[in-house]
């Protein structure tokens, strides 16, 4: 058999399987049980039943689960949040936050570890989900909201400091993710040349994964990985403040980042520079924040991979994540104040920013999984030989690699499913009546009473359109 | 041999013992043993009393990237020496102490901080100078002490002997206000991370609403860029 020269010594072949058996063994498979609760939890939260929604992942207070599971975090915190339960929303945002401090490629702890350099024969499901570089800036943009609405101004204050750091720093981060992912050099060199040729047939640009890639590239991205909607909420908050010029600054970045000139950004940046320059303090405003719709997702997308051992072609079944858009529900928000009419305008493209995160790495993600299926499939053939020659150990092996291969072939799909599909922005004079009509879409308006105070946030979630609205008030001022 | 001299021939050599020993002792089988008895193990140690009346802290010193109660100790101690250097710190034409009044301390950075960490040092070390007395009567969010101002509703009560009962028009506003703030600066030079605390601090004579006096000192850290500061 020529088993021996693709595989070059039995150590190599034993420490491969070793890996295998050792990391599923060690972590079971915390992504596939992720993957089902979360389907669980958007059954309820997609209808609108946000408390409903927590209650399937966190019990009655929506905080009983595992404080270290981060997707779980994430998307109690934005159910929390919905159903107006900022406390508990915070408390788990703090938790999803304590698992996102990483800012470049270290590892830190037996799931890293694994993350990093044992997936080249098992793969990310094995581990817990590890979060995104825009996961954290979103983390920190949604603890602000919270702390506005729950009138703690100096916490909103170090929230929108950290959301700040994390989009200065995202560009670094994003390098050094797209080289983690492109790691375990040492382990691809036994397979070089089968996973060279595999990728070969993968890459085809007349391919289904190059036709995958091409759709996410359509998208286009956010320069630098940095999203407009923080840097304007950020904006909003130091105008409040009374701290113009770097209210001004803030403006000015939203405004280049989301390039379609939404008219809100560019009014807020005139007031902004206004006062700045020595004119009269703001007047009284309020800001409406519009999260609408459903977030991008992945779906697992399988296809044949040809694989070369010498002796001909196998073909084995695999699997990526592919990117799938978003869905909106209202589109926008129509407001009437003062006897005034008045649109929410996008800002943030959810899938857009989700998709310059996923692209990025994507190449990486794409020979992990090749180079994973090759070293696998040249390993249960030579369990399979060895079975049939010695029996022993080998005709144990025979019997859990196949079940370990089938849960590694399986594609990663997890991703915070609780965002919108984008968030559109207003930005209007404080109505003398204190009075405001909202209306999202085809559902009934809803008629607002502004609570007092100078600056007011309105935040209306609409996630589908059958479903009504969401809308939490919160007056803000600068007297922190 | 310098120490990374030391720990590039430690690394070799385990792989080449590593290699030697390939066929009885699987390398995977090593790694898994280290990470589990690390993980088990963990890295325990008793907790003890820190000497925190020690020097200031200075250039080259172990801390974090955060503040801690060294950083606050410091700024404290030298904006109060920066404040009794001051001509302005004694009352012109008198021998009485300024009133002083809390304003606003603004926590700018990304720590989960307590302005009041800073503050109170200064308070406690402005007293002892003779120079400053702080009110807790005026805050900008209500007074610190709200007794003050409650005792006086004793006035009508035949409970208490009236003259132990604060009068009105005894208390002493404030002519200085200390007001103040704390901004983080974070930069990656040379795949290092510098994160530069600018603690600010002024004094503004209520009367004439002219800064008498003005503060600032940076502190400056530096390392690795693998963690966000405020871990």
């Amino acid at each position: 058999m020529r088993f021996r020269s693709w595989i070059p010594s039995s150590h190599a072949r034993t420490r491969a399987l070793a890996l295998l058996c050792l990391a599923i063994s060690l972590c079971g498979c915390a992504g596939i049980s992720e993957i089902r609760q979360t389907e669980l939890f958007l059954g309820e939260y997609y209808v609108g039943e946000y408390d409903q929604a927590s209650t399937v992942l966190g019990g009655d207070s929506g905080l009983d689960y595992d404080a270290e599971q981060l997707l779980t975090s994430l998307h109690l915190a934005m159910a929390l949040r919905a159903a107006g339960r900022f406390a508990a929303s915070q408390t788990a945002f703090d938790r999803a936050e304590s698992q996102l401090l990483w800012k470049s490629d270290e590892i830190a702890g037996v799931e890293d570890l694994l993350a990093a350099g044992f997936t080249l024969v098992g793969n990310d499901l094995m581990v817990s989900y590890q979060g995104t570089i825009y996961d954290g800036v979103l983390v920190n943009t949604f603890k602000a909201l919270n702390a506005m609405h729950g009138g703690d101004l100096a916490r909103a204050r170090v929230e929108l400091n950290r959301a700040d750091q994390r989009q200065e720093n995202a560009v670094h981060q994003l390098a050094a993710k797209v080289a983690a992912l492109g790691g375990g050099e040492e382990d691809e060199e036994q397979y070089q040349e089968q996973v060279d040729r595999s990728m070969e047939e993968v890459m085809d640009p007349d391919g289904p994964v190059a036709a995958r890639l091409q759709a996410v590239e359509s998208l286009g991205q956010y320069r630098g990985l940095r999203n407009p909607f923080t840097d304007w909420l950020h904006g909003v908050f130091r105008l409040a403040s009374g701290e113009a010029n770097r209210a001004s600054n803030l403006f000015r970045n939203a405004a280049v980042l989301e390039g379609r000139r939404n008219g809100h950004v560019l009014a807020d940046l005139v007031e902004a520079e206004r006062v700045a320059s020595g004119g009269a303090r703001t007047d009284g405003r309020v800001w409406v924040i519009h999260e609408d719709g459903t977030g991008p997702y992945l779906e697992e997308f399988r296809f044949d991979l040809p694989i070369y051992t010498g002796d001909g072609v196998l073909v084995v079944s695999t699997a990526l994540p592919e990117f799938r858009r978003g869905a909106p529900a209202a589109g926008s928000l129509q407001i009437r104040a003062a006897g005034q009419e008045y649109r929410t305008e996008p800002l943030l493209d959810v899938d857009r920013y989700a998709a310059t995160e996923f692209q990025a790495g994507y190449e990486s993600v794409v020979l992990k999984a090749v180079a994973g299926t090759v070293i696998r499939s040249l390993i249960q053939l030579e369990i399979q030989r060895q079975s049939r020659e010695q029996g022993g150990l080998a005709s144990v092996l025979n019997v859990v690699a196949p079940i370990a291969s089938a849960v590694v072939t399986q594609a990663d799909t997890r991703i915070w499913r609780a965002l919108p599909r984008s968030i559109g922005v207003a930005s209007l004079l404080r109505p003398a009546d204190g009075r405001m009509r909202i209306s999202a879409g085809p559902a009934a308006a809803r008629e607002l009473i502004l609570p007092p105070g100078r600056f007011v946030l309105v935040v209306v979630k609409t996630i589908r359109a059958d479903v009504p609205p969401a809308v939490h008030v919160a007056a803000f001022g600068n007297d922190e | 041999m310098n120490q990374n001299g030391r720990a590039v021939t430690s690394k070799t050599d385990a792989r080449a013992a590593s290699a030697g020993q390939s066929s009885r002792v699987p390398a995977c089988i090593v790694r898994a043993i280290v990470v589990a008895v690390v993980v088990l193990a963990g890295c325990r140690t008793t907790p003890v009393y820190l000497d925190t009346e020690g020097p200031s802290p200075q250039p080259g010193d172990t801390t974090t990237l955060g503040l801690d109660y060294r950083d606050f100790e410091f700024a404290a101690g030298e904006a109060v020496e920066s404040f009794l250097s001051s001509p302005l710190s004694r009352k012109p034409g008198s021998t009485a102490p300024w009133v002083m009044a809390i304003s606003r301390m603004i926590n700018d950075t990304a720590l989960n901080i307590d302005t009041d960490q800073l503050v109170k040092k200064i308070r406690v070390d402005l007293l002892n100078s003779g120079r400053v007395i702080v009110t807790t009567a005026v805050g900008l969010e209500g007074p610190e002490d709200p007794l003050s101002a409650k005792t006086r509703e004793l006035q009508d009560s035949e409970l208490f002997n009236q003259e132990t009962v604060a009068k009105d028009g005894t208390m002493v506003a404030p002519e200085l206000s200390l007001s103040g703030k704390i901004i983080q600066r974070s930069n990656v030079i040379d795949g290092r991370q510098q994160v530069d605390y600018y603690f600010q601090l002024t004094a503004t004579n209520i009367e004439t609403g002219l800064a008498y006096w003005e503060f600032e000192q940076v502190i400056a850290k530096l390392g690795d860029n693998q963690r966000f500061s405020w871990e």
